[in-house]
């Protein structure tokens, strides 16, 4: 088996006294898609930034440790980092720069930048791209960031609830463009959601989170109930 | 596909403008900050205290401005670098060196053009803190001097130094008489940088949306050296016509000595703000 795009041995954050993960483990191999799913506060936001180092965990021993592609998370090089595509609330661009500012940029330090790609999505969703980001509607500015971060064509992307604001219709579109980048480049895709039918459409596994603990970690076609059923029990839904 | 075209060709113009004069849009957060090293350069023969002050009052707004790109707060409550920045695949000693350069570029090139036109109107190895001071004459008359450090042959040393301009130096009378403005202009130059830095970042928060754009910038950037050439140029003029003119020109460096502590209690005042600012913002930062 390939080594892990993505691996995490427990991995323990601290918030205030509450733990917001608790000895967290994951392996995510190269072409999967992972889908993370868990009530408000179970802990995927803060498993995201740990394993891109943009947050640390707890201070050693008992923080646990994490590796991006052999790379200790904490300390990304740049060439790791230009194969990482990350969609989140947390990461904004500037604002003032439209999505074609961000293009020129990214450009420019992406080495593998694909200047058609951005066209064709940026065309395909009528995205204003010589608007600044600030201007555009909540979908809109979504679909430029896709736009723009699945331009660098990424070995691994990071999405962080990413059809937040979407509408039907693009959430469609959405689904078809990171499956085709899963099956054409052999992307590696782990993402968070709240909607329970979109982890069908992408996930090949799914993780679900609770109180910063794993409770279900199932490759989708060996879950042994649906996915809502196993949700509910988890969490205890009537 | 003529749009497609069209797109194209804009996004190489942008790439190329990008990648070969600034970095877009992280210059935006950097330019300030270019600008305060800029001031400090440009003010280190002499840093008195309101140098100082106008620098840190640039550092205040610089963190202003940039603070709530740089750092993002979460749904946790906790502030942070935003991670677009954190997971750019850059150095971030490979844009400091760059900035750096660029401040070390543009203070080397005003300064080796007006100290190094002194030196060479006045035939001498080296001259620091270059101006222009005046004497009155037994009879009256009121004669521009020449005044600066000199370095001694050994380089180690600096002599002060105070020549009374003689118009009849290597570039003979209309040359050296043209000459003059430079040495007189300095201060003015020095002044008005420092008031059309103030003008930039006091517009970069007013009009923030407009005025963050890196072809903007370039524009205001070429603009304010246009300015200055435009100065120099009037003041070489107006002094080419008549020397004695000099003394209209003396009382806008007069003026600057009543307008940089005005400027200065302003830039003290966005300065607590700047600071304060970024203090509330850090406060919920890092909570480990």
């Amino acid at each position: 088996m390939d080594s892990p795009v993505i691996e995490a041995r427990k991995l323990t954050r601290t918030y205030d006294n509450k733990k917001a993960l608790l000895s967290f483990d994951i392996s995510v191999y190269p072409g999967e898609s992972v889908a993370l799913l868990g009530a408000n506060g179970a802990g995927k936001t803060t498993l995201i930034n740990i394993l891109l180092g943009i947050i640390n965990p707890d201070s050693p021993p008992d923080g646990g440790e994490s590796f991006v592609m052999g790379c200790v998370s904490s300390s990304l090089t740049p060439s790791i980092k230009s194969r990482i595509g990350l969609i989140s609330a947390d990461a904004r661009p500037a604002p003032w720069a439209s999505a074609m500012d961000l293009a020129a940029f990214y450009s420019s330090i992406y080495s593998g930048w694909d200047a058609g790609w951005f066209v064709r999505c940026s065309e395909e969703w009528e995205i204003d791209t010589k608007k600044r980001l600030q201007l555009l509607s909540k979908g809109q500015r979504r679909l430029a960031e896709i736009a723009l971060v699945t331009s660098i064509k990424p070995k691994l992307l990071v999405l962080d609830e990413p059809f937040d604001g979407l509408d039907a219709v693009n959430r469609i579109g959405i689904h078809r463009l990171f499956r085709q980048m899963q099956r054409e480049s052999g992307a590696t895709i782990l993402y968070t959601t709240h909607v329970l039918e979109e982890v069908g459409k992408l996930a090949d596994r799914v993780v679900i989170m609770r109180n910063g603990m794993k409770v279900v970690d199932c490759a989708m076609d060996a879950l042994p109930q649906s996915l809502e059923q196993v949700f509910r029990t988890h969490y205890r839904i009537e | 596909m003529a749009e497609r075209k069209t797109a194209m060709k804009a996004m190489s113009y942008e790439a190329f403008l990008l990648r070969t004069v600034y970095f877009s849009p992280l210059t935006n957060t950097l330019y300030p900050l270019l600008g305060v090293i800029l001031a400090i350069f440009a003010v280190s023969s002499d840093l008195t205290k309101h140098s100082v002050l106008l620098a840190l009052y640039a550092a205040g707004l610089t963190g202003y401005v940039t603070g709530p790109f740089l750092c993002v707060t979460d749904s946790a409550n906790t502030a942070r670098i935003n991670p677009f920045i954190t997971l750019l695949p850059m150095r971030m000693g490979d844009i400091l060196k760059k900035t750096l350069l660029s401040c070390i570029f543009y203070s080397a090139i005003i300064s080796a053009v007006l100290i190094g036109f002194m030196a060479l109107e006045l035939r001498l190895p080296f001259v620091q803190d270059a101006g222009v001071d005046f004497m009155e004459t037994p009879g009256g008359a009121r004669l521009p001097v020449a005044t600066g450090l000199v370095w001694d042959v050994d380089g180690k040393t600096s002599i002060p130094y105070r020549e009374v301009l003689d118009p009849s130096l290597i570039f003979g009378t209309v040359v050296s008489t043209a000459g003059f403005p430079v040495f007189a202009a300095w201060p003015i130059l020095l002044f008005l940088f420092f008031t059309a830095m103030i003008g930039y970042l006091s517009a970069a928060v007013v009009f923030r949306p407009f005025i963050r754009k890196e072809r903007r910038l370039l524009i205001a950037h070429g603009f304010l050296l246009c300015l200055y050439a435009v100065f120099g140029i009037v003041i070489a003029a107006d002094l080419l016509v008549d020397p004695e003119i000099i003394w209209r020109w003396r009382l806008v460096l007069d003026a600057h000595s009543f307008i940089l502590p005005l400027i200065t209690a302003v830039g003290v005042l966005f300065f607590t703000g700047g600071m304060a600012l970024l203090c509330r913002q850090s406060a919920k930062q890092f909570p480990e």
